[in-house]
Order: structure tokens, then C-alpha cells, then sequence
């Protein structure tokens, strides 16, 4: 997992704009604190879309995504390289928002029988369709939002963030195995929560 | 291909669906879904599933993110710093001083819902306050050529694509207006370039370049600072905003020589300006003292608040200069089409309250709005209340224009205007300004009339008639001397003497003109 620190700061022509994450962090370490913005233009959507998969809130949004671009600016000079920039980052993400699930003490039952949708979908439509329909997806993140939080977000860092195992393994620090078996239940369930919708 | 069970299947469809699984793996897993219709059924929808989160839709892009975050941190440094240096016997006293405070308020508060209340009430209030969030100035890129033309039109384009504006209009009998207007598509808005306008009022000296230049950029910082945009997406507009381009014209016909000060006012003519200089003989005031004299900060800090569904005047005190120092940091072509798009939105939706009067404020100052599809007006109901502080040297009045002049009978004499009116016209030198400039208003007024004329002259409009007569002799008797300046201080401390000593004569019926 782990990563050597070799990283070429010998780039003074290069704008900043153009810097690798990692010469951004080892100018900010050395006290060019301005560089900070750079990262943040970076991944500030990244983040903030992330915490919109997490809640499907968009209230939230920003005031979460703050606190974790503050919690990275005060951390940032103890990161050592270990990781790439944007999974320590996103891990900062998560774990922000399983604070924030937890001071709401929203606890989500999960039950395989919960779908809501009254839409009688064929199954062929929705594999057809370029997604346009609203309706579909909208029931999509539903169902997706009914998962426990421990196999949500697996699937999240990986259908919606494309990440690799390993980076979601780094993101949500656990192993590569925990989180292809989260990924393997969790799709589980949320195909047991879709099939209602295509009885016929 | 063997039979799983359900774990390793599930185990299994998860990695074929990543493309995690062996091409050998994974072509001998596309044969058993090829037997098992049930599976590839269920292998379909977590296919379909998961390329519609992958086409999930994206939030739209937050353009004050980084101006919060960056306020954030700064406050947060500056904690931190003023923190590091205290000393533990200071820690412990705020500790003391902060328990006291509370066993204070708990001791005064001591009935628990009221206590409740007067945080709930702190709160609301502010909650419910103006302007909340980051405030950025709407013109943070203006250049010269923009404030020239705010100057000499009074107009000013918010959006880049030049589809609405923001006016203002300044009469000394209807108050104030600000106006956001949707242009019309046969619009013609005139822009004149600084070089062209040296070139033509004939300002050649580097020296005299730099002062309008100067001029130029000092009122720049006014402006920017006159409308504000807050991230609760509202927009104040301090009222010196009214009166900013009539102090710029006039600031810059000071700054010139007489004649460059006609070719000048023939600008402004051409352009059908809203404002007129009448004091073209005056020497020019030299730029150091003029330029010295302009305010920086203004003294009122009274703004006109327009949120989507509501418009109110505010007493709100602003740290202009922050606001100016955030503005130069966040100057980035998104932001500016950040706030054009929110100003937009907001002149929008207000446009839809057709014919919608609000009126807020008191007697002393009461704003009201109407607005119809094209553009929604501010009216500043007071006059007296909108001072013109930026203007140390009056030389400019509202332009008349043509329409409104009174046109009856009038040729050169002494006209009576309806029941009780008259009005003379004379030279328009600069000793008859100066005296019509000290006496008090509201009992005539005066006018420039032709003023690109050589000889410019003033048309004289007086309310009543008591004293007609005796300014009719007057006048004769002066004609005969042929005396080319009427001695008008005179005149009118006659007028007045008769007005308090004779009883109104009855209103003439027919307008009149006497030929001196």
C-alpha cells in the first residue's frame, strides 16, 4: 500500500496548476501554505459529491465538505506519503460522514421487502435506456440509500468514484477482502431490492 | 462451469460486473450465465444498476467554496496564533471570567424559558439578518472605460453578455432611481473610450491625463464598493450609488480648462447625458486639491437591499476594505459570471411582481418598487436624504431636455407661464450663476439654456408674480443703461422686500409677453 516519498520538487517553472498532488503537499509542508487552494480546486467536487452520494442531501453538502477540507488543511502536514493525496482525503470524507450519521442517529433498518415504488418497470427498459428516465434512477439511489452504511459506501467509492479495490480498501482502512465482500453483499442486497420492480 | 452456492455466485457476479475476474475465470462465467437465465436476469439488473450510479448527476459547482473555505481557515490561523502566545495564568483567568458570566446570566436568567427564549430570539435574529455569508463587490473588474461611461450615462452593464443593466437617474424633484433593465434588442448603448475622450474635450498634457486617469480610478473603488453581492444571494445598493456619476462629472469638468470644459458639456450633449455642466467659465481647480477632496469611504451606511421577494433600505455597516481585499483575490472570470447569474435570477424574479409597489423605511426615506417583464426601478422617495457628499464643486445640474421647456411665448422678454409663473432669460455668465446659486430654492429656478452656445444663456422661472413689476422696471431701467450684467443680487432683494410688503396680484388668465 505504501508508496515511496521519491517525489521531484525541482518543478519551480511548473505553475502550480500543473503540480503533481505531492509536490503541492511537500510546498505546503515547507510552509507555502497558498498552495492549498490548488488541491482544494481539485477535488473539492469530488468530495462534495461524494458526501451527495453518502446523504442524497444536497443541504449538507458544503457545510460537510468544509469541515473536511479544514480537517485536511490542519492535517496535512503529518501526511506522510503513504497514500495518494485523494484517498486520504476521501477517507477524511467518509469518516466525516459516518460522524455525521452517527450524531443523527440514523439508524437504517434493512429489509428486503422496504421498496417503495409502486412503478411497475420492465427490466428490459431499464437495461435499454441511456438512463434518461428519472424515475429509474431516482429508484436506483433509493434503493441504494436503504443499504447499511457499511455496504453502501463501498459501492459508492466504486460505481459512482470508479475507485479501485485497493483505493477503497485505503479510503475506508480496511482490507481488499472486507471490501469485495462488502461489495459482493451489498450488490446482493440491492438487487433484492430492485427485483419487486421487475416482476413482469 | 460447477455449481456455487449463493455467497460465491454473489462473490463472483460482484467481480465479473468490476472486470476483476481472470479472462479465463470470466469467459467461463459468460458460458454458465449463458445456461442460467435466472442469473443472467439477476446479473442484468446489478449491470443496469450500476451503470446508472455511474451516470449519476454531478452537483452543481459551488463558485463560493473556496472564498468560505479560505475565511475558515484565515479565522481559524488567526485563533490559533492569538491562542499560542497566551499564557496559562490568562487562560485561567478568561476560564473564571467566562464562569462568572454564566453563573451571571444563570443567576439573571434564572426563569429557564426565558433564558431559552433570549437565545432563540438572538438566534431569529440573526438568522433573519441582511446580507448573511460572504460579501463580494458585483463590480470587481470594472476598468476606466466602464466607470467613464458610468460617468457620462449613468449606466452600467451587469452581465458579460450585455443583456442587462443597472442605471441610475437623479432628478432633484423625484428623488432617486435605480434601475435593472433587460436591454432592448434596438438598445444602443454608447461607450466612450478614455483615449477617445481626452482626444475630443482635448486634454493633451500627460499631466492633465492623469488626473482625469486618477479621477477615473478613485470612483472606481466607490463604485465597486456601492454594489454588493452576498452569498444569501441579495444585493445592496449604497444610496451614494445615485449620486456617483453626477460627482464624477462634475469632478471632471473642475479638473478642466474652460474651454475643454465646453467641448466637454458638447459631449454630453451629443451623448444625450443626463447631466449638464453649467459652469463652463470657472477656472479649473487644480487636480491635487480636487483629488484630495473626494471622500474615501462614505459616511452613510445606508443601502437598498433587494433579496428575490423583498426590497428594503438597512443601516449595515460593512468593512469595505476587506470586502475590497477578498474582491482582488477572488477576481476570476467564474465568480464575476457567478454573481451576474445570481443578479439575474434575482432582478427576474422581481420583474414578476408586476406593478408591485413596496414600500419600506420611514417618512425620511421610503424606497419603492416597480417593476414590469423588462426591467424593475427603485425609487428613493428622498431626495434630501440622498446628499450629494462626493461633490465639493457643483457644475453640473440634471439635463433639461428640449420636451420639457416650457415653450410659450418665450422669446427673450418676460414670459408669463400659466395662472402665476413667469420666467426672463439673461446671459449665462458666471457671476449670474454664482449669484443664482446662493439664493434659496423652491421659490424659482434656473435653467441653461443652448448651453453649447458661445454665449449660453439662463432661463430665470419664478413661481408667483407679486413682484413682476417691479422686476419689469427693473430690467427696463438696466436695458436703458445698457448694462450687459444685471445686478441680480439686487433685483431679488427688491422682489423680495415687494413680495413681503404687497398682496399677490390676481392670476392672469392668457399667457403674456412683455417687451422690455
Amino acid at each position: 500500500m505504501g508508496k515511496p516519498a521519491v517525489i521531484n520538487i525541482n518543478n519551480a517553472n511548473i505553475p502550480h496548476e500543473q503540480k503533481s498532488d505531492d509536490s503541492l503537499i511537500m510546498l505546503f509542508q515547507s510552509g507555502e501554505k497558498g498552495v492549498f487552494r490548488h488541491l482544494v480546486d481539485r477535488y473539492q467536487e469530488k468530495v462534495r459529491n461524494l458526501i451527495f452520494s453518502i446523504f442524497n442531501e444536497s443541504d449538507i453538502v458544503d457545510d460537510l465538505a468544509q469541515e473536511v477540507f479544514i480537517k485536511a488543511y490542519e492535517g496535512l502536514n503529518n501526511f506522510r506519503f503513504q497514500s495518494s493525496f485523494y484517498t486520504w482525503l476521501y477517507r477524511i470524507a467518509v469518516n466525516r460522514s459516518r460522524d455525521e450519521m452517527r450524531r443523527r442517529k440514523v439508524r437504517r433498518f434493512f429489509t428486503f421487502h422496504s421498496v417503495e415504488s409502486t412503478t411497475n418497470l420492465k427490466l428490459e427498459n431499464l437495461i435499454t435506456t441511456k438512463f434518461d428516465d428519472e424515475n429509474i434512477k431516482e429508484t436506483i439511489e433509493q434503493s441504494l440509500q436503504k443499504l447499511p452504511e457499511k455496504y453502501r459506501m463501498p459501492i459508492i467509492l466504486k460505481d459512482i468514484d470508479g475507485f479501485s479495490y485497493d483505493e477503497i480498501a485505503e479510503a475506508l482502512d480496511c482490507e481488499v477482502g472486507t471490501v469485495k465482500s462488502r461489495l459482493s453483499r451489498g450488490r446482493a442486497m440491492l438487487k433484492e431490492l430492485l427485483k419487486p420492480m421487475f416482476a413482469n | 462451469m460447477k455449481q456455487f452456492d449463493t455467497k460465491e455466485l454473489e462473490r463472483i457476479i460482484s467481480l465479473f460486473l468490476d472486470g476483476e475476474l481472470e479472462p479465463d475465470e470470466a469467459r467461463k462465467f459468460e458460458e454458465f450465465l449463458e445456461n442460467n437465465p435466472s442469473v443472467a436476469r439477476e446479473f442484468k439488473i446489478l449491470n443496469a444498476a450500476k451503470r446508472s450510479l455511474s451516470a449519476k448527476e454531478k452537483l452543481p459547482a459551488n463558485d463560493w467554496f473556496w472564498l468560505r473555505l479560505s475565511n475558515t481557515i484565515e479565522s481559524k490561523e488567526s485563533r490559533k496564533a492569538k491562542l499560542i502566545p497566551t499564557a496559562r495564568p490568562q487562560l485561567a483567568l478568561t476560564m473564571a471570567a467566562l464562569f462568572t458570566v454564566a453563573v451571571i446570566a444563570a443567576v439573571y436568567f434564572k426563569d429557564a424559558p426565558l433564558f431559552h427564549k433570549f437565545f432563540v430570539d438572538k438566534k431569529n435574529q440573526v438568522q433573519n439578518s441582511l446580507m448573511t455569508g460572504n460579501i463580494l463587490p458585483l463590480f470587481s473588474n470594472l476598468d476606466k472605460v466602464d466607470v467613464l461611461n458610468f460617468a457620462l450615462f449613468g449606466s452600467i452593464q451587469i452581465d458579460s453578455a450585455n443583456n442587462t443593466s443597472l442605471r441610475v437617474k437623479n432628478t432633484e424633484d423625484k428623488g432617486s432611481q435605480i434601475e435593472i433593465v433587460r436591454r432592448e434588442h434596438d438598445d444602443i448603448i454608447p461607450v466612450v473610450s478614455v483615449s477617445d475622450f481626452c482626444e475630443k474635450v482635448g486634454i493633451i498634457k500627460p499631466q492633465q491625463q492623469l488626473t482625469v486617469d486618477s479621477i477615473l480610478g478613485t470612483y472606481k473603488e466607490k463604485l465597486l464598493a456601492s454594489v454588493l453581492v452576498s452569498e444569501n444571494k441579495e444585493i445592496a445598493i449604497h444610496e451614494q450609488l445615485v449620486d456617483l456619476n453626477r460627482a464624477m462629472v462634475s469632478t471632471i469638468a473642475a479638473s478642466l480648462e474652460p474651454r475643454q470644459r465646453t467641448k466637454f458639456q458638447r459631449i454630453l450633449e451629443e451623448h444625450q447625458a443626463p447631466f449638464a455642466v453649467f459652469a463652463l467659465n470657472v477656472p479649473k481647480v487644480e487636480s491635487q486639491l480636487l483629488l484630495r477632496n473626494i471622500p474615501r469611504m462614505s459616511r452613510s451606511n445606508k443601502y437598498v437591499v433587494i433579496s428575490k421577494d423583498t426590497v428594503s433600505i438597512a443601516e449595515m455597516k460593512m468593512n469595505i476594505d476587506s470586502i475590497r481585499d477578498v474582491a482582488y483575490r477572488q477576481r476570476s472570470m467564474a465568480h464575476r459570471i457567478a454573481m451576474e447569474q445570481m443578479v439575474r435570477e434575482i432582478s427576474e424574479l422581481q420583474r414578476q411582481f408586476e406593478n408591485n409597489v413596496v414600500i419600506s423605511g420611514t417618512q425620511s426615506s421610503r424606497v419603492r418598487v416597480f417593476s414590469n417583464e423588462n426591467a424593475f426601478r427603485i425609487n428613493l422617495e428622498a431626495p434630501a436624504a440622498i446628499a450629494p457628499e462626493f461633490e465639493m464643486v457643483e457644475m453640473v445640474r440634471p439635463r433639461v431636455y428640449a420636451p420639457s421647456i416650457p415653450k410659450r411665448g418665450f422669446k427673450g422678454g418676460v414670459t408669463v407661464i400659466g395662472d402665476s409663473a413667469f420666467s426672463f432669460e439673461i446671459p449665462a455668465d458666471d457671476e449670474a450663476v454664482r449669484v443664482f446659486k446662493r439664493l434659496p430654492r423652491g421659490e424659482f429656478r434656473f435653467e441653461i439654456v443652448d448651453s453649447i452656445e458661445r454665449s449660453p444663456k439662463m432661463k430665470i422661472m419664478f413661481k408667483s408674480t407679486p413682484s413682476k413689476r417691479e422686476f419689469e422696471s427693473k430690467l427696463r431701467e438696466m436695458r436703458e443703461r445698457e448694462r450687459e450684467l444685471i445686478d441680480l443680487d439686487s433685483l431679488l432683494r427688491e422682489s423680495e422686500r415687494t413680495l413681503n410688503s404687497e398682496k399677490p396680484t390676481p392670476p392672469k388668465k392668457t399667457p403674456k409677453v412683455f417687451d422690455l
